[in-house]
């Protein structure tokens, strides 16, 4: 397999511009900027199939290509690295390795959108990835690849970097886009959706830091050559980042379709389960997406559609892999926390619902808890998901509707403890 | 105009019509929270969720836009369930300290927990998390933020009404709460309308609450009297006592809406200085009398007058009717008596706003011209006519001419002086004035609230007032007096009814033609221009 994202990681120099550029960096975005046109583009990242990165997997050319080019309003793209989901942390890493692939990427969408003014929005707690991506910025724009006339063309292109300050919640587009604009961030109604009506009104496209990355790649080499790795419905790669009770955890940058125990277990990647111990659980794609069993993790791959057949996610990336020692009820206790004091408070059952969810899971593992809180659990499960404004409910809802019954066993056990 | 079908039957809105208002147009009820037909919709309730085919999810009503072919479902049990569980989770934190919250009898959380819910609570009281009570966002607005569902009415409607954004939604999550945005005061002119939007019992009237159960009130429409704006209001009573104003919507009005200052007018409509008893000056002292002498000693006073030395000051404060009624008498009984309406800028304030405050702060000064009042003497050729001694008897309704404090009352001085050189004064009014301490017979009224008539407002639409409690003391209706004083005089040019004088009205002036007192309905009508 070609690397795509993370071939230039661990060069020398690979965060400078220069290196960059010795790496063959901006080579395509100059061919972007000087010799295609939008539709070009477009299509060109249409053809490759390539699937956001952030966590939704909506095709990243079709969403281009929603953009209205005639409303006479100004067009921006936002870059989403607001990389905040429990257990992921591939973006963080790009940004750290390789900041000038992303400007590069988003000198192409703009061009591709006819976006003259971009954001990077980066999480509030990034300050290192903050002051890299902002020297890689300021690095484009002393060399002429940002700002007015750019490689020498009448295009020109401004790049803002901004942070958020520290809520889950602006990692969804449209809360991202109302943090943006200095309002509170919660998530707005959709339709409009943002291609339409986003950043001040205005036609706009949020995508994710690794849907970018990829984007000059596919301007080098064709949509063919990114086709050849992956799947036929998940082409390309993707970045994984592994935590949890492997070997070796970290960001690996896998062909999609790469079977799930293949990429726990072999030594090129997370390197098996540490100190000998067997699997028992993994969260595939980040926190939000329903909990996998060590035999349902057997025969799966890691594209789009073989998680969806085996009930979960793709989603960001972001694996968990639990060992046989991992208390599932503290697990499933932990991410109520997270998502309870992540709601931005906007919806009813978000709002309640997430909070409720964290008390009684609080008491279950404290060993306070009744039988019949495991059927509240789901209920409360069912009352939040698909019901809110975006899917940070669902986010909950997910978890809780996998963990309970897979190990409805080790939340009974924790129940009787008390009676015992 | 797009055809929906909403629960099998097909309806036609205008385009832009969201599903919910489309729905309750058509008297499909739909629960709903953070939905107000004046503030833009949010969405957040989840309480207004429907179905609609071809829609993976439940969507909410009133952030969907009716479309062509729509096919919409209320009542399927989708929807009932998660109504169920949208009041489930709304009640979770929930004080239940219904006993003594104002909103018992108006609340919303009551109304659809019984409709929606009726499922006991999982959550014990000690578990629910605690938040501040009784914050003060101003000496007119107290805050529950353990009642409050975080609908944000409150917060759109100081954004999209006053347009002055001083409340915000704060923290996150569980613990989100409703505040004053930093260094700010809820200090508009509209603050106490977010008591009014606000379902449930998180924000109250600091002047209402505690006062009355709202069950036991009795609600009478009528028109707020602060202004020429002439907001449609609820007058809201029990037991001969007014508790509170609250805006009732009028599209062509007020919309949803009024001004704290015409509304906190209900207190001072009842409150000391009304005139309680007829009182008439013997040798110099006032002494109460009887109705039946206090109107022979007025009609004697006109009749002794006649024509030439009588001046009758009518008054925008006054209904239509009764100006209608006074003018009819003294066309028909003395028809060269000096008659005056109040001069157009006598109740002028500062400018008003473009909301719906005007600067004009009489209710009826539309009816002077509507009546051709203004075509007779001015205010001035009377006091004119009183210096020089040419008036014996002069009746004044409402209007406190005798008083300094009005800047627009330049006349205030020369007519308090000439009011020693007329013979006979008759104040017939609701309330003690520097005119009635100078008068010679009291003629106690009844306040607008007291009244049935009609006050004409600044866009000549005529709107119906009517009484809720009865005048205090002895007063009547002004229309009562001016028909009693009629009789007394020979002539039935004025009937007691509100609606007969109205149609007397509409047969006699062309202004009025077309309109009928049952047509005018609880939303007025415009006059004939």
């Amino acid at each position: 397999m070609e690397k795509v994202i993370t071939r230039n990681w661990g060069k020398p120099g690979s965060a400078t511009i220069d290196g960059a550029i010795a790496n063959g960096g901006y080579k395509a975005a100059e061919k972007a900027v000087k010799e295609l046109d939008s539709k070009t583009i477009i299509e060109t990242v249409k053809a490759s199939g390539l699937r956001g990165r952030g966590g939704a997997g909506f095709p990243t050319g079709l969403k281009w290509s929603f953009v209205p080019q005639d409303t006479g309003k100004p067009i921006y793209l936002c870059v989403n690295a607001d990389e905040s989901e429990p257990g992921t942390f591939k973006d963080r890493f790009i940004m750290e390795n390789d900041p000038h692939m992303l400007v590069e990427g988003v000198i192409i969408a703009s061009k591709a959108l006819n976006c003259h003014h971009a954001f990077i929005y980066i999480r509030g707690e990034f300050f290192q990835q903050t002051k890299i991506v902002k020297q890689a910025v300021k690095e484009a724009y002393a060399k002429g690849f940002l700002g007015k006339g750019i490689f020498g063309s009448d295009y020109e292109l401004k790049v803002t970097v901004h942070n958020g300050f520290g809520a889950y919640i602006c990692g969804e587009e449209t809360g991202l886009i109302n943090s943006l604009e200095g309002k509170k961030g919660q998530p707005r109604i959709k339709p409009p959706f943002p291609a339409v009506s986003g950043l001040y009104n205005c036609p706009t496209v949020v995508n994710n830091v690794e849907s970018l990355c990829a984007v000059p790649w596919i301007i080098n080499n064709g949509a063919d050559a990114y086709k050849k790795t992956g799947t036929e419905k998940s082409p390309g790669t993707k970045l994984f980042s592994v935590s949890g009770h492997v070997n070796r955890p970290g960001v690996y940058e896998i062909p999609l379709g790469l079977p799930l125990t293949t990429f726990i277990n072999d030594p090129a990647w997370a390197g098996g389960i540490w100190k000998g111990r067997k699997l028992k659980a993994c969260i595939p794609g980040g926190s939000s997406v329903p909990v996998l069993t060590a035999p349902q993790c057997e025969g799966v791959n890691l594209d789009y559609e073989s998680l969806a057949a085996a009930g979960t996610m793709l989603g960001s990336g972001g694996m968990i892999v639990m060992d046989e020692t991992t208390d599932m009820v503290h697990m499933l206790k932990i991410l109520a926390h997270f998502y309870a004091h992540e709601s931005c408070g906007q919806c009813t059952p978000c709002r309640t619902g997430t909070h409720w969810a964290y008390e009684v899971m609080s008491r279950i593992d404290a060993g306070e808890g009744r039988m019949e809180d495991l059927d509240l659990l789901i209920r409360i499960a069912d009352g939040m998901a698909g019901q809110t404004i975006c899917v940070l409910a669902d986010a909950l809802a997910m978890p809780i509707k996998s963990f309970v019954p897979k190990f409805r066993a080790e939340f009974e056990a924790k129940i009787k403890r008390k009676a015992a | 105009m797009p055809k929906l079908t909403i629960d099998g039957k097909e309806y036609e809105v205008p385009a832009g019509t969201s599903v919910i208002k489309a729905c309750h147009e058509n008297g499909i009820d739909i629960p709903h929270y953070c939905y107000h037909p004046g503030l833009s919709p949010e969405g957040n309730c989840r309480l207004c969720l429907v179905e609609i085919e071809k829609m993976p999810k439940l969507a909410p009503s009133c952030t969907t836009v009716a479309g062509e072919g729509m096919i919409v479902r209320t009542n399927t049990d989708k929807v009932k369930k998660a109504r169920a569980d949208v009041m489930e989770f709304l009640l979770v934190d929930h004080p239940i300290d219904c006993p003594i919250c104002d909103q018992v009898g108006e609340c919303k959380l009551q109304d659809y927990y019984m409709e929606h819910d009726r499922r006991p609570s999982h959550v014990p009281l000690e578990q629910k998390i605690l938040k501040p009570k009784r914050v003060q966002f101003s000496d007119k607005v107290i805050y529950d933020a353990e009642r409050c569902i975080l609908c944000t009415r409150c917060v759109r409607f100081c954004r999209e009404v006053p347009g002055t954004n001083e409340l915000g939604m704060f923290n996150r999550g569980a613990v989100s709460l409703i505040g004053l945005n930093e260094g700010r005061q809820l200090a508009n002119d509209y603050s106490m309308n977010v008591v009014d939007v606000c379902p449930v019992g998180a924000l109250t009237s600091a002047s209402f609450r505690f006062q009355k159960r709202v069950y036991f009130l009795k609600t009478t429409p009528s028109v707020c009297n602060g202004c020429s704006r002439g907001c449609n209001i609820n007058l809201d009573w029990d037991n001969e006592k007014l508790f509170r104003y609250r805006p009732r919507p009028n599209l062509e009005v007020n919309d949803y809406w009024m001004c704290d200052a015409g509304r906190l007018s209900c207190a001072s409509q009842q409150a000391e200085g009304r005139l309680l008893r007829p009182k008439a000056r013997m040798a110099g002292e006032l002494k109460q009398q009887p109705w039946g002498r206090i109107l022979d000693r007025v009609a004697e006073a006109l009749r002794s007058a006649g024509d030439g030395k009588l001046a009758v000051l009518l008054s925008a404060r006054a209904t239509t009717e009764e100006n209608y009624a006074w003018r009819s008498l003294i066309q028909s009984r003395f028809p060269k008596a000096f008659v005056a309406f109040t001069p157009a800028d006598f109740y002028a304030e500062g400018k008003g706003d473009d909301i719906l405050i005007t600067a004009d702060k009489s209710p009826n000064q539309a009816a002077g011209d509507a009546l051709g009042l203004r075509s007779g003497s001015s205010l001035e050729q009377i006091v004119q006519a009183m210096e020089s001694g040419q008036i014996a008897t002069l009746v004044v309704l409402d209007d406190d001419y005798a008083s300094s404090r009005n800047p627009n009352n330049r006349l205030a001085d020369r007519f308090r002086a000439a009011l020693a050189k007329v013979a006979e004064v008759v104040a017939v009014t609701p309330h003690e004035s520097e005119t009635t301490r100078l008068a010679s017979v009291i003629v106690p009224k009844a306040a607008f609230t007291e009244t049935t008539g009609t006050f004409i407002n600044v866009d000549r639409r005529v709107q119906r007032i009517a009484r809720s409690v009865p005048p205090p003391g002895e007063a009547l209706e002004g229309l009562d007096i001016v028909s009693r004083l009629a009789h007394l005089l020979g002539t039935e040019t004025a009937s007691g009814n509100a609606a007969a004088t109205f149609a007397r009205m509409t047969a006699s002036d062309a202004a009025f033609r077309g309109l009928t007192w049952e047509g005018l309905g609880e939303q007025g009508a415009l006059l004939a221009s």
